[in-house]
């Protein structure tokens, strides 16, 4: 209780401290970070006070460190809406703070709502029916939006059905797995898995195709304890990824920019070159909140806010955001050690892992480790339909982690 | 259920080895990989940051000014063309090049220094307030007077000079004709660049190879005094002309020099006599005393911030007949140098046979003025032993009292060489002179070629002359 109650009056403090900084980075004192600072705080402070009271089983520390990566996100959004000395309004910070309310809206209603786990378990059709037609309309109706074509725009609004895709195919897997199970089952399981992937590569989206591969590999070694499925999994992956790069040529210049993005620093390679510098250019202790020139990254917002991050609060801020990650992830981890039933466990394994790699998937983009695909940092990141899977799954976790 | 604990808790250690190694990748992307593509021209805060810092200034020794930065963020060089192969130039179409480039790091003071984080609250402030960062000033070895003096002492011939400190290495001055002006690079740069004779981005005194003629024998007098037992007592008849096969080695105006020992050779320069010591010492032996002189060697105007190459004289071909190997001893054929190694290879004579490592960086100051950095000057190389330095020292010497360079006597003793470097058929050769003085405690060291000025070392001597005796009386 005491280490809840420290960890909160810190997060505050950082939240603070962050959104102060910011009122000094234009010519002008700017006020308006306070007031953002102001309803940041009085929004967790209040979600927080109805968690405590009326859930208070549960894994606090899941939500406080959500909370945490969401204020680090919105400053460094609102950081990023200052290019010029006479910006007006912060116009993404504005949006992202929305999204965070709708957000932790989700969270609570998903508490308030949502029935006993187990209960849900039944519908393992309709979970895969859904995140099928998802993943498949993008293919009809889809735009295609900074080279992949995983966008559907309705009026004025605009999302990714792959995030939502996502949290269905791992409710889909739970319900499947947490069965007394036979080699046919896995098998419809593979079937499955194997299209949602399919539509994946085919709409150019490999960072997500790669994540759901991923979440599989682990939510079936848990289901079955079976190392043997893991190994067969990789073995199918490095085949498909083969197969994949002879086949498809979005796939080959990925690779090719990979391996040498110097080489199309003008056109291809551009925007990877642009987050090398950013993070380059960081150092070990950053330049500091609004002194770097972390605009000059494309889509610093969305995909690559974490060299902007670097950039700004160098190597030891980005350490430490990797570390806040993998807390989360431990404590959701945590949460499945403890979970009552199998299908509760088999869906804390494939939301935490979830997280997991997609926060490695896009880390290790934008830092050239890996090819870079195009995918959003949970929390952090701009957008709204991140966002709301983001809450919608830390409810999920939340929920499970009070059955324990 | 045990078992699924232990698996989960297996993905747990998984994904810490993932985050993990992300955290060990950006370390060494940090220690190895940032510094290597930091100032990439496609990094666009390269150019911001250079908006947002004052460029520090490029002095000479004295603490003369050869380049700033105007109220304006105009770069302004007082001197102008005189310095253009020295300070180079910083355009926002062309680059930069010269100290511009070469020392870019300092003058954006990007450079960190020990001292440097004493004054970190400063920089903060600076920060804070948005004041412009202030780079730091680059002081240069050279000393303007001399330099001004040389390059209009060449009036409107072509050609190059370096004066160095033969006991340290300072690069006194480096003077190349025809030479570009940086305050206009803007407008005149296309000229420059399509000026095909004139070539003005060419630094002669390091990038260009002339042959070097008679300055030569300082390296064939030094092969003999080391090889040849009984030099001091070989006498060798001069009629003026040479047959070697069916081709002839000629003296200037075939003049017969009689007979000569190796010391009344050198004074009056006699190819008849340096043909034949070098047909005696072999290709072999020649090359070798060559490389002691640093020819063939890989060399630069160096210290701890910057290499800048010195292309290097060339003893070395494939034609090895008599004919080639007795002209290449009076330096022709294929033997080529520039005034930078010429100056390194007198460097040797008057530093008793030590070369010292040429620098141009004298030290670095921050803006306030306070010292940051100074060259300390190294051993280049031992060319030859002290005998022998001494030797040709004073026959150096004799050559200004009562050889070939009498028109350089003066109330300071100077030693000297002078050259005659025959080139293309139907156009004057090029006239070389090679100086020390005061010959008895060397204080500068001058190099210096004239294009097609005609033989006898004229022009090059009086350019000489005038720059060691402003040089030495200032």
């Amino acid at each position: 209780m005491e280490l809840e109650k420290k960890v909160l009056h810190s997060i505050y403090f950082v939240t603070f401290f962050l959104f102060f900084n910011l009122c000094f980075i234009t010519e002008k004192i700017d006020l308006v970070p306070l007031i953002f600072c102001l309803s940041s705080i009085i929004l967790i402070a209040y979600s927080n006070f109805i968690i405590r009271k009326f859930y208070p089983r549960g894994d606090k520390f899941l939500f406080l460190i959500s909370v945490l990566l969401c204020q680090i996100g919105i400053v460094m959004i609102y950081r990023l809406d200052i290019k010029t000395k006479n910006f007006e309004i912060p116009r993404y910070a504005l949006k992202q703070m929305t999204w965070f309310t709708i957000g932790i809206t989700i969270f609570m209603i998903i508490l308030f709502i949502a029935p006993k786990m187990i209960r849900i378990s039944r519908y393992k059709y309709v979970y895969i029916f859904i995140a099928l037609s998802l993943l498949m309309s993008t293919l009809f109706i889809g735009k295609e939006i900074k080279g992949s074509k995983n966008w559907i725009v309705i009026g004025a609004f605009s999302f990714q059905p792959s995030e939502i895709a996502k949290f269905f195919i791992i409710l889909y897997l739970a319900s499947a797995l947490s069965k007394q199970i036979n080699k046919r089952d896995i098998i419809e399981t593979v079937v499955f898995t194997f299209f949602a992937i399919g539509f994946l590569v085919l709409e150019k989206d490999l960072g997500a195709a790669l994540i759901f591969f991923g979440i599989y590999l682990v939510m079936l070694y848990i289901a079955t304890s079976d190392a043997k499925y893991v190994g067969l999994g990789l073995l199918a992956f490095s085949l498909g990824g083969l197969l994949s790069y002879f086949i498809f040529n979005h796939v080959r210049i990925r690779v090719q920019i990979w391996l040498n993005p110097w080489k199309y620093k003008l056109d291809k390679g551009y925007q990877i070159c642009q987050s090398l510098f950013a993070i380059a250019s960081g150092g070990l202790f950053g330049r500091g909140l609004g002194l770097g020139y972390p605009y000059l990254i494309p889509l610093a917002i969305n995909d690559f806010i974490f060299s902007a991050i670097a950039e700004e609060f160098g190597l030891i801020g980005a350490s430490a955001l990797i570390i806040l990650y993998f807390l989360l992830v431990y404590r959701g981890l945590r949460t499945a050690i403890y979970s009552k039933d199998n299908f509760s466990q088999l869906v804390a394994v494939g939301i935490s892992s979830m997280l997991a790699f997609q926060v490695f998937v896009v880390i290790g983009g934008v830092t050239k480790m890996i090819p870079m695909t195009g995918i959003t940092l949970p929390f952090v990141s701009y957008g709204g339909s991140s966002m709301l899977l983001n809450f919608l799954s830390l409810g999920v976790l939340y929920k499970i982690s009070e059955g324990r | 259920m045990k078992d699924r604990e232990e698996n989960i808790k297996k993905v747990i250690v998984f994904f810490v080895l993932c985050f993990l190694s992300i955290i060990t990748y950006l370390i060494y992307f940090n220690l190895y990989t940032a510094d290597k593509i930091k100032y990439d021209i496609s990094n666009q805060r390269v150019i911001e940051e250079e908006k947002n810092t004052i460029r520090g200034m490029i002095l000479d020794r004295y603490g003369e000014i050869l380049a700033e930065t105007d109220k304006k963020g105009e770069r302004k060089y007082p001197f102008g063309s005189s310095f253009g192969n020295v300070t180079g130039y910083i355009s926002n179409k062309f680059g930069k090049a010269g100290v511009e480039a070469f020392y870019n790091n300092i003058l954006l003071g990007r450079e960190q220094f020990l001292g440097d984080f004493v004054d970190v609250f400063g920089s903060l402030r600076q920060s804070v307030l948005g004041q412009k960062k202030k780079g730091d000033n680059v002081v240069l070895t050279i000393d303007s007077k001399l330099q001004n003096k040389i390059y209009n002492s060449f009036r409107n011939d072509k050609g190059a000079a370096v004066c160095i400190n033969p006991k340290t290495g300072e690069i006194l001055a480096m003077v190349s004709k025809p030479s570009i002006n940086p305050n206009k690079i803007d407008e005149n740069f296309n000229e420059y660049s399509n000026d095909n004779i004139g070539k003005p981005f060419l630094n002669r005194a390091i990038q260009e190879y002339y042959p070097p003629g008679s300055v030569f024998k300082i390296v064939t007098t030094a092969a003999a005094l080391e090889n040849i037992e009984d030099i001091d007592s070989y006498i060798n008849n001069c009629d003026g002309i040479l047959k070697v096969g069916d081709k002839i080695i000629k003296d200037y105006r075939e003049e017969k020099h009689g007979k000569v020992d190796i010391k009344n050779a050198f004074k009056v320069s006699c190819n008849n006599t340096f043909a034949k010591l070098g047909l005696k010492l072999g290709y072999d032996v020649l090359k070798n005393e060559a490389e002691k002189f640093l020819f063939n060697k890989e060399i630069y105007i160096k210290d701890d911030f910057a290499k800048i190459k010195i292309k290097p004289a060339l003893y070395e071909f494939n034609e090895r007949d008599e004919f080639s190997v007795g002209i290449s001893a009076i330096g022709q054929h294929e033997v080529k140098a520039n005034p930078m190694t010429m100056a390194l290879m007198t460097c040797a004579v008057a530093n008793d046979g030590k070369i010292m490592q040429p620098y141009i960086l004298d030290s670095i100051v921050n803006y306030k003025g306070n010292l940051k950095y100074k060259t300390k000057p190294e051993k280049l190389a031992d060319a030859i032993d002290l005998k022998t330095a001494e030797t040709i020292k004073n026959y150096m010497i004799l050559t200004v009292k009562e050889g070939t360079a009498k028109k350089a006597r003066n109330s300071i003793p100077i030693a000297a060489k002078t050259g005659t470097a025959e080139n293309a058929i139907g156009k004057e050769a090029h006239s070389w002179f090679v100086a020390f003085a005061p010959a008895n405690n060397p204080q500068i060291v001058i190099a210096v070629v004239v294009e097609n000025a005609g033989a006898g070392s004229g022009r090059a001597l009086d350019i000489a002359k005038e720059a060691i005796s402003h040089y030495l009386n200032r």
